[in-house]
């Protein structure tokens, strides 16, 4: 039988740190890899649904409007090749709220028309996929200031961008398009 | 409340994965010092509760998107037919819970309840109270201070244990005093004794009550069962550490064969199967195991684990939890 002897009971020694170091460093371990996997399951329902942490996506503009408080505002002029109603709408936070539209005959995403607290504009790229600007100006959208930008999405493909404040709330569109089609859109928008 | 039941559920599992590792990387193996370490498991709802509580920022949506770790609510964007992920994992967790608090709570509560009023007692000047009485005595003797009653029930059953939280007492049924060898009598007097000297079966009360709070959460309920057989382990181990490990598995045998057996010497760690007869085997693997253990491990070495790494353990789970909505 092997009986092995407690080691408090070893021949006294110096009392060394060390063992409380090694406790303290194997606990921060345990934690920081805890952590780490808590995070990435977290991620798991976003990478699998394609939203940011805190976006919740929808079915109907009613359930958004309901959850946001507001109308969403939209388009009286809108291309026929995208489908209508948006099937995804996505909230973030109960503040910002975006509704995505694509193409009826393949499906690609074409439109973006996202609303935000106001000055709270920032809140914006949470629903709205990322992108690099590449070039941006102010022009005069129904008699107010806007940021016209340029971008590249991830995939490559080239979009533009209308940003501005509106009566009651901000106001992002964001077309596939050309920018003369994005500016039709916009200014049909009814808040 | 399904929103705090699923927290609870959660961070209740977090801390049990959480101390495990803790427990492997320290290596604590002595089951007096694990037994310590998983109270701060079984604790953790309490944590939950005080966070729910007094911290309501953390139930914000805010909170959920820019500071959690991990918000369950959002495993609901992903659907299982009508319902959520967390939702319905919550109820599955919920149900397999009280499974496993009623699977154990039943014979706890039938066995501390029912039996005295039930079952007959032998006077003080049986003979086999006398028998049991002289191995108590012996065993006791090095602790004089130590005044334990001893109770034998008329029973075909093979029953001992300990009970008593005030008056500690050990109970046994005819069929185990008149079936245990002298040896073993006195080895399985010894391990019950240990149950005394720790206050085992107060514990045994507290470990029940915060399995009845926690009646849906499945984590404590595993962990309280952890628990349960980390303080056998400890009384084995006192046994072991006397020279008698042999004469406890010789006993742990013996009342194993006896038809219904009632006692903390033959209790199924590890039991888990569904059908009766998987968990005939699993009975009988586990029984096997301990007595294995009892004769042929050694006692593992103590690694000094103080209230320090107590604290520091629950306070890393505190801070952990803090950030699990």
């Amino acid at each position: 039988m092997e009986i092995l002897v407690p080691r408090h009971d070893s021949p006294a020694t110096a009392p060394s740190l060390w063992p409380a170091v090694r406790a303290l460093f194997g606990a921060i371990a345990v934690l920081a890899a805890s952590a780490i996997t808590l995070r990435v399951a977290d991620a798991v329902p976003g990478v699998v649904r394609d939203t940011a942490r805190g976006v919740v996506r929808y079915g109907t503009i009613d359930d958004v409007e309901r959850v946001i408080g507001r109308r969403l505002p939209t388009p009286g002029y809108y291309p026929a090749a995208l489908e209508w109603p948006p099937g995804d709408l996505r909230v973030y936070l109960g503040k910002a709220a975006a509704f995505w539209c694509r193409t009826r005959d393949r499906g690609t995403l074409a439109l973006i028309v996202a609303v935000t607290p106001p000055g709270d504009r920032a809140l914006a790229a949470a629903v709205l996929p990322r992108a690099v600007v590449l070039q941006e100006a102010d022009a005069m959208v129904g008699g107010r200031i806007a940021r016209v930008t340029r971008l590249s999405a991830a995939d490559g493909t080239l979009w533009h961008q209308v940003e501005w404040a509106g009566a009651r709330s901000g106001i992002v569109a964001r077309s596939r398009g050309t920018l003369e089609e994005l500016m039709l859109i916009v200014s049909s928008l009814r808040e | 409340m399904v929103a705090y039941a699923g927290q609870a559920i959660l961070h209740a599992t977090v801390a049990a994965l959480v101390l495990e590792a803790l427990l492997r990387l320290w290596r604590v193996r002595d089951p007096g010092e694990r037994f310590r370490l998983r109270w701060v498991g079984l604790l953790s709802p309490s944590v939950t509760a005080a966070y729910v509580l007094f911290v309501p920022a953390r139930s914000t949506d805010l909170f959920g998107a820019q500071w959690a770790l991990f918000a369950g609510i959002r495993w609901d964007a992903l659907r299982v037919g009508p319902f959520g992920v967390a939702t319905t994992l919550t109820t599955v967790f919920a149900m397999l819970g009280i499974a496993l608090y009623l699977r154990d709570a039943i014979p706890f509560l039938a066995d501390r309840t029912g039996r005295e009023t039930a079952d007959e007692t032998l006077p003080d000047s049986h003979p086999l109270v006398l028998r049991l009485r002289a191995h108590l005595d012996a065993a006791t003797a090095p602790r004089s201070s130590l005044f334990v009653d001893v109770t034998i029930v008329d029973l075909d059953a093979a029953v001992l244990m300990c009970t008593g939280v005030d008056r500690p007492r050990i109970v046994a049924s005819t069929a185990t005093v008149e079936h245990l060898r002298d040896d073993e009598l006195r080895a399985a007097v010894e391990h019950e004794l240990e149950h005394v000297r720790h206050r085992d079966p107060l514990a045994g009360w507290w470990l029940m009550a915060v399995r009845t709070l926690q009646c849906f959460n499945p984590a404590i309920q595993i962990l309280g069962r952890q628990a349960v057989v980390e303080i056998e382990r400890r009384a084995d181990l006192a046994v072991v550490r006397r020279g008698r490990g042999a004469a406890l598995a010789g006993a742990i045998r013996r009342l194993a064969a006896a038809a219904d057996s009632r006692s903390d010497l033959v209790s199924e760690q590890g039991r888990a199967s569904l059908t009766e007869r998987v968990r005939s085997r699993a009975h009988r693997h586990a029984i096997d195991d301990r007595c294995e253990r009892l004769i042929e491990a050694g006692v593992p070495a103590q690694t000094g684990l103080s209230p320090w790494h107590v604290g520091l353990a629950g306070a890393m789970l505190a801070l952990l939890l803090f950030f699990v909505v």
